[in-house]
């Protein structure tokens, strides 16, 4: 069926690097007149142990001391903002790092500020980004659907609210009366049943990642039918509702480079830990999840625990196999016919998320964004033909 | 801040385990404390970068800020640190107009007392050795008690009457720019070293004035500074 497609481009930005950079990058991005909008990750490390941050894996290594230095996303999205009037925001989180009512409004300030769409793309939460700064993951599905019922509210009525929820009671909370003229939008980010129930039941939209996730379109497909019967029986509009898909990718006309860049530490760490984040579903394409049956990369995944002998055994299990399934690759062409079987499931949101740049050196990092381009001209033409 | 590699902390209500946020900090941003009490002064002399609080609302006059900076500089050299380095900052509160009639109307305006008797002096005993019978409360304390959206039409009227015109005269710097910056310049010459120029007046102007009200805190600081400045 043919459908407008939201394509989004990541702007992957460090402390290191000079907020003009980011800007740039925005501008480009807006330029480039086939990109909806940008993303900045809210993250507080990398998925990977620190010691693989070397220039034999990442040439970007030379460039920033580590990789783990990012950036409050807000603050940058406030930067760009300014520099990309209008242009679509979105940043990614958890509901267990920052209270509901301040998210609430940090975003209504971001779109404020932006003057166009902005979203945040909302999951339950990582280990990774919880466990060491004191944060209790445990209590992410939970605190998700507080964060979700109370952004509402909050949107919805301009007078104070109240709210007795799982984590957070909050009583004649105020936060003024001015809304900002084109509404933020809170999607949920992940998997799972809870996940998607707190998403129809309160959110936006719901986004996952492909292939880490969905690994086939008719996945997809049989989860978007039943998100939408779940939204039809909630009284809701199926249609007004967003599916998003973060497209996993390593992209490159040349072969030989996508093998080079398969070979990578950093690809093949990714691919071990994350290349499915329920490992169950590993075994369910035939092949012995290389983390062990109860792994979930989310619930699991703690970088900066792993010795040099425990890396480089967790990168043993990373074989050509695996690593070959836990992307996909190959030229943008390539890339947009693979996205269109998930477009046609109902897919609408397309964020393409491309590693092999962070493979490369950083002067080739605009032929990266030039490929993300041209994939998203892709899907925007297949769209414009299909309808 | 001080640390390169990952962190661990055992704190009151945070624990970190190997906590890491990489290392870039170019450009080190300060930590200060903002309030009031002996355990945010202690905190702020152990860890922080220096200390802010409220003037006149807390430190009422030039005498008790040079008293209160004596003691906050005694402890900085206990603890080991170069009270030289520390910082001493205030809010300072004003009614800024060149018109008398002006600042006349804003010392009486309703919003203006409310804030006086709600936060006049924040310590609402300190009133009492200033000689006045605090408007609120002894042990009531804007930053404990005031929920502002509990309170009726009639509690906020009963309220913003209990401060009387002298509470708000002693509870702002307030005339013409130059005679507020002259009401302030002792609290400087006692040592303070960063003035949040907080003019009160802005929100009991007519919109259309804010422009000429940004003006005068401009004009307030190039006469602390000692230097002209340029209006907006």
């Amino acid at each position: 069926m043919p459908r407008d497609v939201h394509v989004n481009v990541p702007i992957v930005y460090s402390r290191y690097l000079p907020i003009a950079a980011a800007i740039d990058t925005a501008r480009a991005i807006q330029a480039s007149g086939v990109v909806d909008s940008l993303t900045v990750w809210d993250q507080m490390t990398f998925f990977a142990p620190p010691s693989l941050w070397r220039p034999d894996n990442s040439p970007l290594a030379a460039l920033m001391p580590d990789i783990d230095s990012f950036p409050d996303p807000y603050v940058v999205l406030a930067q760009i903002a300014t520099a990309v009037p209008g242009f679509g925001l979105v940043t990614t989180s958890d509901a267990v790092r920052r209270g509901p009512a301040e998210f609430t409004q940090t975003l209504m300030t971001l779109a404020d500020v932006s003057g166009g769409p902005s979203m945040v793309q909302m999951g339950a939460g990582e280990s990774k980004q919880c466990k060491p700064f004191g944060h209790k993951r445990s209590q992410g599905a939970k605190r998700l659907e507080d964060t979700f019922r109370i952004f509402r509210k909050f949107m919805d009525d301009a007078t104070p609210i109240d709210y007795e929820g799982n984590h957070w009671s909050l009583q004649r909370a105020w936060l003024g009366g001015a809304r900002p003229a084109v509404r933020p939008e809170l999607w949920a980010l992940g998997g799972g049943p809870r996940l998607i129930d707190t998403a129809t039941r309160y959110g936006d939209g719901f986004c996952t990642a492909a292939p880490f996730v969905w690994t086939n379109p008719e996945q997809a497909a049989e989860q978007i039918a039943g998100m939408k019967r779940t939204l039809k029986t909630l009284g809701r509009d199926p249609e007004a509702f967003g599916f998003g898909l973060w497209w996993i990718c390593l992209m490159n006309d040349d072969p030989a480079a996508l093998d080079t860049a398969m070979r990578n530490d950093y690809i093949r760490w990714i691919s071990a830990t994350m290349g499915r984040f329920h490992a169950p579903a590993w075994r369910a394409e035939g092949i012995e999840p290389p983390m062990g049956d109860t792994w979930h990369y989310a619930t699991d995944m703690l970088p900066l625990t792993y010795s040099e002998s425990e890396t480089a055994d967790v990168l043993a299990r990373a074989t050509p196999e695996i690593v070959r399934k836990a992307w996909h690759h190959g030229s943008p062409q390539e890339m947009a016919d693979a996205i269109a079987p998930y477009v046609d499931a109902g897919v609408n949101f397309v964020q393409i998320v491309d590693f092999f740049p962070l493979t490369r050196p950083a002067e080739e990092a605009p032929e990266g964004l030039r490929r993300a381009f041209e994939l998203a001209a892709l899907i925007k033409q297949a769209n414009r033909v299909a309808g | 801040m001080t640390n390169e590699g990952p962190i661990s902390f055992e704190g009151h209500h945070t624990t970190l385990t190997d906590a890491w946020i990489g290392t870039a900090k170019s450009n080190r941003p300060k930590l200060w404390g903002l309030g009031g009490g002996p355990r945010i002064i202690d905190l702020a002399t152990s860890y922080g970068d220096g200390f802010c609080t409220m003037c006149p609302f807390v430190w009422s006059s030039p005498e008790k800020f040079a008293e209160e900076r004596d003691a906050i500089r005694t402890q900085l050299a206990r603890k080991g640190r170069d009270p030289d380095a520390f910082r001493f900052g205030v809010w300072a509160t004003m009614l800024l107009h060149e018109d008398p009639n002006v600042v006349d109307r804003a010392l009486d305006n309703k919003l203006t007392r409310w804030l006086t008797a709600i936060a006049g002096r924040l310590n609402q005993s300190d009133w009492d050795a200033e000689g006045i019978e605090p408007p609120m409360p002894r042990d009531w304390h804007y930053a404990m008690k005031m929920l502002p959206l509990s309170m009726s039409k009639a509690e906020v009227e009963e309220w913003a009457g209990r401060a009387t015109r002298a509470m708000a005269e002693k509870s702002y710097f307030y005339g013409s720019p130059a005679e507020a910056a002259a009401q302030f310049r002792p609290f400087i010459d006692a040592g303070v070293d960063f003035v949040g120029i907080t003019d009160m007046a802005a929100f009991v102007l007519h919109p259309d004035e804010l422009p000429a009200a940004l003006g005068r805190s401009i004009e307030v600081s190039g006469h602390l500074k000692g230097s002209a400045c340029t209006q907006p």
